[in-house]
């Protein structure tokens, strides 16, 4: 597929998740959907699996000639033959495990519930931290130990991975199952997303169970409020408005430290700066240098980190941490989250999962945080380049799952994963009220379930960042070159060094990595990586 | 000659001042153990002692799950906890057991002098040097994520430490009192089991418990060497993190409030032996 | 102390005339009770067993890894290393690299200030409480309990303190925007500040007890002569605590030059690499990194300069013995 094709294909998933944002309307943001039977205590004609219990299950129900019917058939098969294990194990994030286990809503069937009681399969979970996952499936896989059948860890990870020889290759069972992640009406949009979601080197080493794409979330009211549009205009010479560049997103920050408005003394700038969490916030700032991409890497496959573009994005990333929270340095995405909902920033630009937890109310109608009702989420920034800007997310981190090579039940161990993340499934997994694992799949943005829980506003901007997001580092060497350019990034924000020492030792560690895997295909695997970057630019 | 009173006043003010700054920083776990989720970051304004004290954090700890909480842990405290005291015990049974006599033999019988440097040796360098080797070996004997994995690792780990402290506690014991007992028509062992072990209790003591806390503190080991079956504390203590509010600071000082308990204990029950045990290397001098 | 070993004397039981007959009938063991050379050689086997266990293997393997430029990366088992045999690159690679003695310097930086600070607290701490005092005991266990706190705890409890909104700042009425874990040079010192508040109570029972061990016939005569209390700590009881110093200095300094449990959970190493020590540098080498003959060929150098600094400390210190 073309790439101009390609963003066509993007701009069209666009235009079908606004059918979402009706849908949501229409469910009333979490009331009662008001179409629906009362209770669902039996499949829907031709369903024989899925949820019940609760109005609309049958949206999550399913039969034989659909993915996840397909995977309880095999798991069935694997039954009948004897090779059916009693329990799979699975590494996850802490953070991810109630999506799978809780109910949505009390009364409600679990995930969980609907794969035990179809398969009897016990999934035993077991919980590891985002920025430490990683550590413990390469010990697992290194030390030959097999303590689990699926990992689950950064998708950046997987070219490390699979080159440690640590994930199976799934093509065959992919062939056989038939997932229906690449239904372009339910699953991701277009080949080049799928083939970023699910494959490495064209082979089906991994499963996305995930859409880490970065998106702006921001404070409506406060935006809105006449004092702050006064202020500003007097201060800025031009009114107030969502950011459609990075320098408008660096003036509001300006503009907003030291201020308060009503809430407190504000800090400008909610982006993500620190250790491991800061690095995509750079990348994403990176990508929109030139247009219409700035890559990671020049057409050599030589890093771009010490170019005058690469200097001047990490100049414009040390300046933008003068507007950051103190300790802000130490924060995670959710002490970030935390400093939106006590309002102390204006705006936040990080994964989406963790909205849930600040906007909407809690089952006993009070609201969850302060900014609840007060929140919005914009478009990616980019840079104006004539007519046109260039406007950049980006995928970073995105939860995946591997089968590890010592699972005695790999093929189990593939259905229960195709089961967990056909769009029907997923779908009732992202309407929980928990967990980190982000929507991207088309149906769940067509989901009111989802809607409600994600908030109507963010249904559009969700999958307009997807269709603009560039990947971060996927290849063997990734965890090494994302380490030591986070290093030296940690360093100029501390100001141990100046912007440009800090790239120019960057580049210096990113080279001598390559020069260490060049006989290992890592030029090829960056030049392939260049090319499922999005192409276009949306008018200014 | 200054008046004993102003020396008086003098060594309270500094005792006491020492007692607060060891307080200070225990008084804010307390206190945050006992603090609800809103009151654990200080962003909006700091407060010492919790305004809605709580026991909801030691109850998320112990159940994994807690009443008017959304999130839930794939595990309990009691895992984690038992893991901890299991693994803690049997390493330090064994390091103390070889340790005291191994240090006891080159002490008396003049054997195998190069023990205590290659002891020492052992003790000497960061965990990390060669933990590669000890990851792959302990795979290939199946040990990784096992009981007797950690606690053998724990045991070598401090077996040096066990090894010298025994060794200054026997150095300091009066070869004339073994020497009696020998004319007396006492073995060897007997001399050893029956006189010079009861002399050293206190010291024996004294070494168990700075084993079990080294033990019992460890972080790196069981890291390296555990998945998920034998989790300890403190690598348990480590993933407490939600999607709700970031890492659960409540949650985890009310852990570390759990964790420090057998140490205590353990401090409590020998602290006669550890006045004298401590006292005992400086006898000679 | 004395009364105590003459009572077990007293207590134990002369052997009976029988023993002899005894113990020909239980064998070998009863011969091994016997026989000192023996029953050493049956004392230290369970200790020389572990030492061999986890040195023989180890060594060998990282020594075939250091000469190799294997990682995990390369998708072999490392048995099979040698394909990247490298003909001790690495040990010319550690001479040269900058980030390997950065983080060296850091450790000795912070060795050469927590342990001497923690030394002289924990003799001040031990001099206050030579004597006898109301509520003596009372503070003594209160200062004894950092050191029952799990290191990692220690860590999360230091972390949450300095916290630019935290309690010290407030405490000493400093700013928020007074950062110290993320500041260059304040995230060394808190490093440091955690550990000194965790370690000094072991300096301080390790001196306490070195200073009770002083006979108190030597320091009334000390007094009789005229001497001050501080002259008496000066002139008698210091010279005889040599030996209980150059213990707590080493213990110390050993476990120090490891430290890692406190700083991975209060910086895991930042700003940047500004508390990165020894151990959080192989703790990132061996799993960001995955750079393994290099770790391996690192963990050699330093176990054989470690190894010799013992060597040498120690035939020094039988020398003074002798």
């Amino acid at each position: 597929m073309s790439i101009e094709k390609l963003n066509s294909t993007r701009r069209e998933f666009l235009k079908t998740s606004t059918g979402a944002i009706a849908a949501a309307a229409l469910g009333g943001g979490g009331g009662p959907l008001v179409s629906l039977p009362l209770q669902a205590a039996e499949y829907a004609p031709g369903m024989t699996g899925g949820p019940l219990g609760f109005d609309g299950a049958e949206r999550f129900q399913y039969n034989s000639s659909m993915s996840e019917g397909r995977a309880i058939d095999g798991i069935k098969a694997l039954k009948a033959a004897g090779k059916a294990p009693k329990k799979l194990t699975v590494l996850l994030l802490d953070g991810t495990i109630d999506q799978i286990r809780k109910p949505f809503r009390e009364g409600a069937m679990s995930p969980l519930d609907v794969w035990m009681r179809e398969t009897g399969i016990e999934i035993e979970m077991i919980g590891g931290t985002p920025d430490d996952i990683f550590k413990k499936v390469m010990q697992d896989v290194t030390t030959g130990d097999g303590a689990f059948d699926v990992y689950t860890g950064p998708w950046n990870s997987t070219g490390d991975l699979v080159a440690s020889g640590g994930a199976i290759d799934c093509s065959d069972f992919v062939k056989k199952y038939k997932p229906d992640w690449n239904d372009r009406e339910r699953g991701v949009t277009d080949d080049a997303f799928e083939k970023l979601l699910y494959t490495y080197n064209n082979k089906n080493y991994m499963i996305g169970l995930d859409g880490d794409t970065l998106v702006w979330y921001y404070l409506r009211n406060l935006y809105e409020k006449p004092e702050v549009k006064e202020a500003f205009l007097k201060e800025a010479g031009r009114p107030i408005d969502v950011p459609n560049t990075w320098e408008e997103v660096d003036a509001i920050s300006k503009f907003f430290t030291g201020k308060d408005f009503g809430n407190g003394k504000m800090y400008g700038n909610g982006c993500l700066m620190s250790r491991f969490w800061g690095l995509p916030t750079f990348y994403m700032r990176f990508a929109s240098m030139a247009f219409p991409n700035y890559y990671f890497f020049n057409d050599e496959g030589n890093p771009n980190l010490n170019t005058d573009l690469g200097v001047q994005c990490a100049e414009e990333h040390v300046r933008s941490f003068e507007w950051s929270p103190p300790d802000a340095l130490n924060f995670t995405f959710l002490e970030g989250w935390n400093s939106l909902w006590k309002l102390q920033v204006p705006q936040i630009c990080t994964y989406t999962a963790i909205a849930k937890y600040g906007d909407g109310l809690k089952p006993d109608g009070t609201p969850k945080s302060k900014a609840t009702g007060l929140m919005g989420s914009h478009n990616p920034v980019g840079r104006r380049f004539g007519d046109k800007i260039n406007r950049r997310a980006v995928m970073y981190y995105s939860v995946t799952a591997w089968i590890s090579p010592k699972s005695k039940n790999a093929e189990a161990a593939y259905l229960f994963l195709q089961w967990l993340s056909s769009t029907r499934t997923f779908t009732l997994i992202m309407a929980s009220p928990t967990g980190f694992f982000d929507p991207f799949q088309q149906a769940n943005f067509k989901e009111p379930l989802v809607a409600a829980n994600y908030q109507p506003y963010a249904m559009k901007t969700i999958p307009y960042s997807i269709a603009r997001s560039v990947p971060s580092l996927n290849f063997g060497g990734q965890t090494a070159m994302d380490n030591a350019l986070d290093e030296e990034l940690q360093a100029a924000l501390t100001k141990q060094k100046t912007p440009r020492q800090a790239m120019d030792a960057a580049q210096g560690k990113w080279e001598q990595i390559i020069r260490r895997q060049r006989g290992k295909g890592i030029i090829e695997a960056i030049k392939a990586s260049r090319a499922t970057w999005p192409m276009g630019g949306d008018p200014a | 000659m200054r008046t004993p009173l102003r020396a008086l006043v003098i060594r309270y003010a500094f005792v006491i001042l020492a007692c607060a700054v060891v307080i200070y920083p225990l008084l804010w776990m307390i206190t945050m153990a006992f603090k609800p989720f809103p009151e654990w970051t200080t962003g909006t304004g700091m407060t010492w002692f919790p305004k809605q004290p709580t026991l909801q954090n030691f109850e998320f700890v112990i159940f994994g799950h807690a009443q008017g909480l959304v999130v839930s842990l794939d595990r309990g405290i009691v895992g984690p906890l038992a893991a901890s005291l299991i693994t803690s015990i049997c390493g330090t049974a064994l390091a103390v057991v070889t340790g005291t006599l191994s240090s006891y033999a080159v002490a008396r019988f003049g054997i195998m002098s190069l023990l205590p440097l290659s002891v020492l040796q052992l003790r000497l360098f960061p965990p990390l040097a060669v933990m590669i080797p000890v990851m792959v070996m302990w795979a290939f004997i199946g040990a990784v994520d096992t009981w007797w994995g950690l606690s053998l690792i724990y045991g070598i780990v401090t077996l040096p430490f066990a090894f010298w402290l025994m060794k200054t506690f026997f150095d300091e014991v009066p070869v004339e009192i073994e020497d009696a007992a020998r004319v007396s028509g006492c073995s060897y062992w007997r001399v050893f089991y029956r006189i010079t072990l009861p002399i050293v209790k206190p010291g024996l003591a004294t070494c168990a418990l700075f084993v079990f806390i080294l033990n019992w503190s460890d972080y790196l080991l069981a890291l390296l060497l555990t998945q998920k079956n034998w989790v300890t504390l403190p690598i348990y203590m480590s993933t407490l993190t939600s999607p709700m509010g970031g890492q659960m600071y409540g949650m985890k000082a009310a852990l570390g409030l759990i964790a420090a308990i057998p140490p205590v204990v353990f401090g409590l029950l020998i602290q006669k032996h550890l006045v004298r045990g401590l006292t005992f290397g400086a006898l000679k001098q | 102390m004395t009364d105590a070993t003459a009572e077990t004397i007293t207590d134990t039981p002369a052997e009976p005339a029988s023993a002899k007959a005894n113990r020909r009938s239980r064998g070998y063991w009863a011969g091994v009770a016997h026989d000192s050379r023996k029953l050493g050689f049956w004392f230290v086997a369970p200790a020389v067993l572990l030492l061999l266990f986890i040195v023989v293997f180890p060594l060998a393997m990282q020594l075939y890894l250091s000469l190799t430029w294997w990682t995990p990366l390369d998708g072999v088992r490392w048995y099979r290393a040698y394909e990247s045999f490298n003909s001790g690159d690495n040990y010319a690679r550690l001479l040269t690299d900058g980030a390997l003695w950065a983080a060296l310097g850091r450790t000795v930086l912070l060795m050469a200030i927590a342990v001497p600070a923690q030394f002289l607290l924990g003799l001040g701490l031990a001099y206050l409480f030579m004597e006898q005092f109301v509520g003596r005991k009372f503070f003594y266990s209160i200062l004894l309990t950092p050191m029952m706190i799990v290191p990692a705890v220690v860590g999360l409890i230091f972390f949450l303190l300095f916290q630019g909104t935290g309690p010290v700042n407030d405490t000493l009425r400093l700013p928020t925007s007074f950062a110290w874990l993320t500041d260059v040079h304040r995230a060394m010192l808190a490093v440091i500040i955690a550990d000194t508040w965790q370690w000094t109570p072991l300096m301080f029972l390790i001196l306490l007890a070195g200073m009770l061990g002083v006979p108190a016939d030597q320091l009334t005569a000390g007094r009789l002569l005229g001497a001050s209390n501080w002259q008496n700590f000066c002139k008698i009881v210091l010279p005889r605590m040599k030996s209980v110093i150059a213990i707590a200095l080493v213990l110390r300094s050993v476990e120090c030059f490891k430290i890692f449990d406190v700083i991975f959970v209060m910086t895991k190493g930042g700003p940047g690499v500004e508390t990165e020590t020894i151990s959080l540098f192989l703790y990132k080498k061996t799993f960001a990194d995955l750079d393994w003959s290099y770790v391996a060929a690192i963990g050699l150098t330093i176990l054989f300069s470690l190894s010799l600094i013992a060597a040498r400390g120690l035939s020094y210190a039988a020398k003074r013995k002798g």
